[in-house]
């Protein structure tokens, strides 16, 4: 009988606990076998790094023009000299060392925008679905009204009216996209707001501040997460197309966006002018988007589809 | 049902005019169309008597009155970048910007639905994943760099399609592609998700019980309420479209009203801009409220509303 | 019960001689395995079952006992990734392991078999009309034509109950009511009149006057129409009285089976013992604290060694851990006289009478044997604890921006009182008002008339961090009563920090104290909410409500999101606190077998009035509104045999956003008469609001005056 009595004891409590994780160990467990999350995460950091560290590692000044030096090829093409190695553009401006200055100004209006979007969106949102009522419907017409706004022309015409400088860009970006975090936020606090453990807090007498930060912030941080790494790549895409156009960031700063433009005049016969800065923004934007959806499998795997 | 689409376009015009409203602080606030008609190095004494002339030293909310009040007869203000009255201008410019949007809302039905279709028939399946890794990397992907590599591919290196331009049919066909596969990730994914959350629904449950399985199912109980959803996306898209021309028509060189708003922006031309943006917010509810009404046709319950 | 099918109906394929060798249904050894990421849950395992035409039998087990995944498995409606295996599964003359999916669901699936599931609210199709989802089932399979079947869905839609059969298939789901949606779904499960009928907990998600209406039209249509059926319920008491065989799952095994006679009067399985004593009967209860079984179920995922309820089991011996035992088989009531169908059988190393012949375990283990249950004594002339003056509470509602506003009355004119040491019972369906009332008593909610005092005092008026200190709420859902994102000790000691209670040391040394009194090891401090059970949860959540030492327990639904097993430990930890705290509690419940066990008072509500307020005893013994004698009959206790009642009551529902005129139970009352249509019956002092009560008073009154000189 002794193994019975040893089941006894191991039965002292009421039931056995279910599962032996944390919801922190289970996260990192799914991160780390997230192969999207693990691609994402590696280039976006790498870029982060490399952005950061431009000065150090550029092998010459993005704004050296050197005109005996112009529209060189990158190295692995004819013609391409190692000094140079993706060649250089219509001024003789170092191609590689442009391309590593010009991730600074698109982590820079990435992030800006994103972190600018996600203050408005989520205030909105939060109020909103806690408070209901008249704040809930002012917030929804809102909603409307911007959904209805040609996002980019508006954008265009603000920047350049204002007049363009990186500020600015952060600016109307950020101004004009915080739908996404609003939509999200207003919904979710609305799911928890009917939920029990908030009438509780409010029973055992939290105030409505206590209950937005300690009970409903903390549960809609996963989320802004996700959205936040979303919409870094939306903005820098944004970013890109202004500066495309020519209405975003301005000469001579080396945005991919704007290199695009100016290579554009000589892409019949330099196409690396072009498809260069093209496969920066990608990189960069497809690994804020693979690392957005892994957080969001990582920390919801029931919303994955 | 009268009642419902009442209520509903009357919520449309007023998000216009609220648009336009907005527009109208925004626009006047980011720059001083006195010294934009005034030209530049103007003498001051210059600029304030434009500025008396035309008005522009009455309260912002007065001349927005006078603005509606022309619009209401049909005035649709002058440009003062080409001296010419609006209306003529975006008359001149639209069929272009609906042609192209009309072509890209068929290329983007045409991928993303059966896509979608197929992946949420079989979750997890090759066909599943290998468009959902497509739609994560067309969604990074600038378009206008997308339109430079169709020209190089298409026009260039396989000349195939004409360069640029609008004169023929198929000088539409490149810029319809490039603007219609930048809505094909997010259609495609919201497709599917509402067709997955349907599939696991119980009353699907209910109908396989019944004994229907496979494509029988699919028609007979899943896609019409799948529906719902993507009629509301596509409506937001076609209206997206119009607004997004922008970046293509500059690409391709085609003479639409993105063409006509990126030259307007360049020119501080504040009275098309002002046109432009209130254009295609109309055109955005109107376009809502008709996915509302096909909605409320598809779904009983919201008939009640 | 004759278990032989003669009663074989013209038309269908079987030949005579076929008949009488073979049951209906037979399965043998099904086993369901499901793959996920932490390994293959082994959800069926080893089950094998026969069922004869014109039988019903019930599978009864807890949720994740595998009785939902073997009816699936039938049907081919398992999950995507789920493998299905077995030695026989058959069907009539279909045999189902050598049919393709794509056969089953031609020949077999809703037309053989057909389902009824449990949420009556999404189970139908909401874009397409309740005609078009009734004929399809017959075209579908290409029984017949589509005016055909036109005509025999109105036949069916008049058979079960629906008023209006022919304008109702013009109508969409939306438009009917969760009682009359599950009567179109019994009327689609009959279209092609079918052999086998399965019903997954068809009633779980219905109020229990609907419940017993359903479960009885369910039954005689099953009579009536010849068919057999299976009836998948956690609910013994709604087994104990529609189905004539009863199979008991646990982890996804057969542990018992047998007429519903012989499980329940005889049970042969520590388990279905188990089960029996933690339900709360009317009049069988003697002692104080329920049965309960200790313990969770085990995981069935990878492979398990020994008796499944070992763990659990309060009869448990060495060679129980070694071995699984195997099924015995025994001659009962239910066996066919070929044997091939022997019904009677359990799967436990102990012998046959071994287990009902063991006393009642709560009697042993009971520390509070001389738990008192009646209410405050003495404290009735005093102040009321808590009381309801004339309280009503009416929401403006308006669907959108433009759409005029309607007043919904949720609470009409209600006063109740509770003193020192009640247990009232607030009693009605779901949308009578009862957790509007109870968010007003919390102090969380103002009434729109009338007044809640507090001692006296107007509740309003009193500081909400002293009210908040006095009334504190448990709610039902264990799983949204707790933050995900907080530990459970932070969600103890919350309370204590809002209040800024005391030294931070003693705060925690307060959560400790209060997790031991209900029951939590200490261990779970750092743990998440998704790492406890629903049973741990809800002692967090009463944790969390008593760290204060409130007067006031409201408990909304306390156990009705819980096991039956889990629901008895709950109940025996609210009867133990209230004693050692002195606590009063008002108690929010459909369940009227709850009641009996714990409360002292019980309030009736029907939409939004109180209709009965009376001691339990009156209430159990001599209802007098006719709302609480259909309540008392439509609960099901565990009584074999014995068929459920028909209460009479109508299938109106009325609209509480245009209650009907005169008495507002009238359209469905068994009882009514012209009156009742035009006259608004008072509660009065004897807290009966009808309008017949009066008379029927009268008829006993030298009674009712004896009883009250003895008082």
């Amino acid at each position: 009988m002794a193994r019975v009595e040893q089941i006894e004891r191991e039965l002292d409590g009421p039931d056995e606990a279910v599962s032996s994780l944390t919801t922190k160990a289970l996260m990192r467990r799914r991160m780390l076998r997230h192969k999207g999350f693990l691609f994402g995460a590696t280039v976006l950091f790498s870029l982060v790094f490399l952005a950061i560290f431009a000065p150090l590692i550029a092998p010459f000044d993005p704004l050296d023009q050197s005109l005996a030096r112009r529209l060189l090829p990158p190295v692995w093409s004819e013609g391409g000299v190692w000094d140079h190695l993706l060649g250089t553009d219509h001024l003789g401006r170092d191609y590689l060392s442009r391309l590593l200055y010009g991730a600074r100004i698109s982590l820079m209006v990435g992030i800006g925008a994103a972190t600018v979007g996600l203050l408005i969106g989520v205030t909105l949102g939060v109020c909103a679905g806690y408070f209901g009522g008249w704040i809930d419907q002012v917030v929804s017409y809102l909603l409307t009204c911007q959904l209805a706004l040609p996002g980019l022309l508006l954008a265009m015409s603000l920047v350049f009216l204002i007049g363009p400088s990186v500020f600015v860009v952060i600016c109307v970006i950020g101004v004009l996209h915080w739908t996404y975090y609003l939509v999200v936020t207003r919904t979710a606090t609305m799911q928890i707001k009917q939920l029990d453990y908030i009438s509780s807090a409010r029973a055992i007498g939290s105030s409505n501040s206590q209950i937005i930060f300690y009970e409903i912030l903390p549960n809609l941080l996963n989320q802004i997460i996700v959205i936040f790494t979303l919409e870094i790549g939306i903005a820098i895409l944004a970013e890109a197309a202004l500066s495309f156009l020519g209405v975003g960031i301005q000469a001579p700063t080396p945005s991919w966006g704007l290199m695009i433009a100016e290579g554009k005049t000589a892409m019949f016969y330099r196409p690396w002018l072009v498809i260069l800065p093209g496969i920066a923004i990608f990189m960069l934007v497809i690994s804020t988007n693979l690392m957005g959806d892994g957080l969001r499998d990582v920390t919801a795997p029931e919303n994955r589809n | 049902m009268i009642n419902y689409a009442l209520k509903r376009g009357a919520l449309a015009l007023l998000v216009a005019f609220t648009v336009s409203l907005a527009t109208f602080f925004l626009l006047n606030f980011s720059t001083d169309p006195a010294e934009v008609i005034a030209g530049e190095d103007a003498e001051p004494e210059v600029v304030e008597v434009i500025r008396e002339q035309y008005g522009f030293n009455r309260p912002l909310i007065v001349q927005y009155g006078s603005w509606l009040k022309g619009l209401s007869q049909g005035d649709f203000g002058e440009s003062y970048y080409w001296r010419r009255p609006v209306l003529d201008l975006v008359i001149e410019h639209a069929p272009v910007t609906i042609q192209l949007a009309l072509m890209a809302v068929f290329v983007t039905i045409v991928v993303a639905l059966p896509l979608a279709i197929f992946a949420a028939m079989k979750p997890n399946s090759i066909v599943d994943r290998m468009a959902l890794s497509t739609a994560v990397a067309a969604q990074a992907i600038p378009n206008f760099w997308l339109g430079l590599l169709f020209i190089i591919l298409f026009a260039v290196t396989f000349p195939i399609f004409p360069v640029s331009g609008d004169s023929s049919f198929a000088h539409f066909i490149m810029p319809a592609i490039v603007l219609g596969t930048s809505s094909v990730p997010a259609v495609m994914r919201l497709a599917r998700t509402g067709l997955l959350d349907v599939l696991s629904s119980d009353y699907i449950r209910t109908a396989r019980s019944k004994g229907y399985r496979g494509t029988t199912l699919l028609v007979r109980h899943a896609l019409r309420n799948a529906m719902l959803p993507v009629v509301s996306v596509m409506a937001i898209q076609l209206g997206h479209k119009l607004g997004g021309s922008v970046v293509v028509e500059s690409v391709f060189a085609l003479n639409g009203l993105g063409r006509l708003a990126l030259d307007s922006i360049l020119g501080s031309d504040v009275p098309t801009v002002q046109m432009l943006v209130f254009v295609f917010a109309l055109i955005f509810v109107l376009l809502t409220f008709l996915s509302d009404i096909l909605n409320a046709w598809i779904d009983p319950r919201m008939r009640l509303r | 019960m004759i278990m032989e099918a003669d009663t074989e109906k013209p038309g269908a394929e079987n030949t005579v001689a076929d008949v009488k060798q073979n049951p209906l249904l037979k399965i043998e050894n099904l086993e369901v395995d499901i793959p996920t990421a932490n390994g293959t849950l082994h959800a069926v395992r080893d089950v094998s079952l026969t069922l004869n035409r014109g039988e019903a039998l019930g599978i009864v087990g807890e949720s994740g006992s595998g009785k939902s995944m073997s009816a699936l498995a039938l049907l081919g409606l398992l999950p995507a990734k789920a493998q299905r295996r077995a030695s026989t599964l058959r069907l009539g003359r279909h045999d189902l392991l050598s049919m393709s999916d794509g056969e089953i669901a031609k020949k077999v699936s809703g037309d053989r078999i057909t389902m009824i599931f449990q949420e009556p609210m999404t189970s139908l199709n909401p874009v397409y009309s309740i005609g078009r989802q009734l004929t399809e089932t017959m075209t579908l399979h290409g029984k017949s034509s589509e005016a055909q079947a036109r005509e025999r869905a109105i036949y069916l839609l008049g058979k079960v109950g629906l008023s209006a059969a022919e304008s109702r298939l013009a109508q969409y789901p939306h438009q009917l009511s969760g009682g009359q949606r599950q009567r179109v779904m019994i009327a689609m499960a009959l279209m092609n009149e079918p052999e086998l009928i399965i019903a997954d907990e068809p009633t779980t998600a219905l109020d229990v006057t609907v419940q017993a209406q359903i479960l009885r039209l369910l039954g005689d249509l099953q009579r009536e129409f010849n068919m057999a059926m299976i009836l998948i319920s956690h609910d013994l008491g709604v087994i104990s009285r529609t189905v004539d065989k009863v199979a008991v799952m646990y982890a996804g095994q057969l542990i018992e089976t047998g007429t519903v006679k012989e499980v329940l009067d005889q049970p042969r399985h520590p388990y279905t013992r188990g089960l029996l004593d933690c339900i709360p009967e009317p009049g069988k209860q003697k002692s104080a604290r329920l049965g309960t079984i200790r313990g969770l179920v085990p995981s069935l995922i990878g492979e398990t060694k020994g008796c499944a309820f070992a763990n659990r089991c309060s009869m448990v011996r060495d060679d129980c851990l070694d071995q699984s035992p195997p099924l015995k088989v025994e001659e009962g009531e239910g066996s066919s006289p070929d044997h091939s169908s022997a019904f009677r059988s359990f799967r436990c190393v102990l012998p046959a009478d071994w287990v009902s012949d063991q006393p009642r375990p709560a009697e042993e283990t009971s520390n509070l044997v001389n738990l008192s249950l009646e209410s405050g004594v003495g404290q009735q002339e005093a102040v009321p604890l808590i009381e309801a003056k004339g309280v009503s509470r009416r929401f403006s509602i308006r669907r959108s921006l433009f759409s005029r506003t309607e007043t919904l009355t949720a609470v009409d004119d209600v006063s109740l009182s509770l003193s020192k040491g009640d247990v009232l019972a607030l009693v009605g369906e779901s949308g009578c008002g009862k957790s509007t009332l109870a968010k007003m008593l919390l102090g969380l909610d103002a009434p729109s008339n009338g007044e809640i005092l507090f001692e006296g005092a107007p509740l309003s008026g009193i500081n909400p961090l002293e009210r908040t200190r006095r009334i504190q709420p448990v709610f039902q859902d264990p799983y949204s009563s707790l933050n995900p994102r907080k530990t459970i000790g932070e969600i103890i000691i919350r309370p204590l920090n809002v209040h800024n209670f005391g030294e931070v040391k003693d705060r925690q040394k307060e959560v400790e104290r209060t997790m031991e009194m209900v029951g939590l090891p200490r261990r779970l401090f750092h743990s998440f909410p998704n790492q406890i059970s629903g049973g741990q949860r809800q002692r967090v959540a009463i944790a969390r409500a008593i760290i204060m030492r409130p007067e006031i327990l409201i408990c909304d639904e306390p156990t009705s999101a819980l096991d039956v097993s889990v629901q008895a430990q709950i109940l025996n930890l609210l009867q133990e606190l209230r004693q050692e705290l002195g606590l009063t509690y008002l108690l929010i419940t459909h369940d009227l077998s709850v009641v009996e066990y714990m409360a002292t008072k019980i309030a009736v509500m029907y939409l939004g009035q109180i209709v009965e307020l009376a001691e339990k005893e009156k209430i159990f013994s001599d209802a007098a509104h006719p709302y609480t004698n259909v309540l008392l009959q439509s609960l099901l206790t565990m009584q074999p045999g014995q068929k459920i009642p028909d209460t009479g009551l109508g299938a109106v529902y009325s609209n509480p956003l245009d209650l009907p005129k005169g008495c507002r139970f009238h359209p469905r009352c068994p009882e009514a008469i012209n009156e009742c249509r035009l006259k608004e019956p008072e509660l009065g002092s004897l807290y009966v609001r009808c309008l017949r009560h009066p008379l029927k008073s009268n008829d006993v009154t030298i009674k009712n005056e004896t009883n009250f000189l003895e008082y």
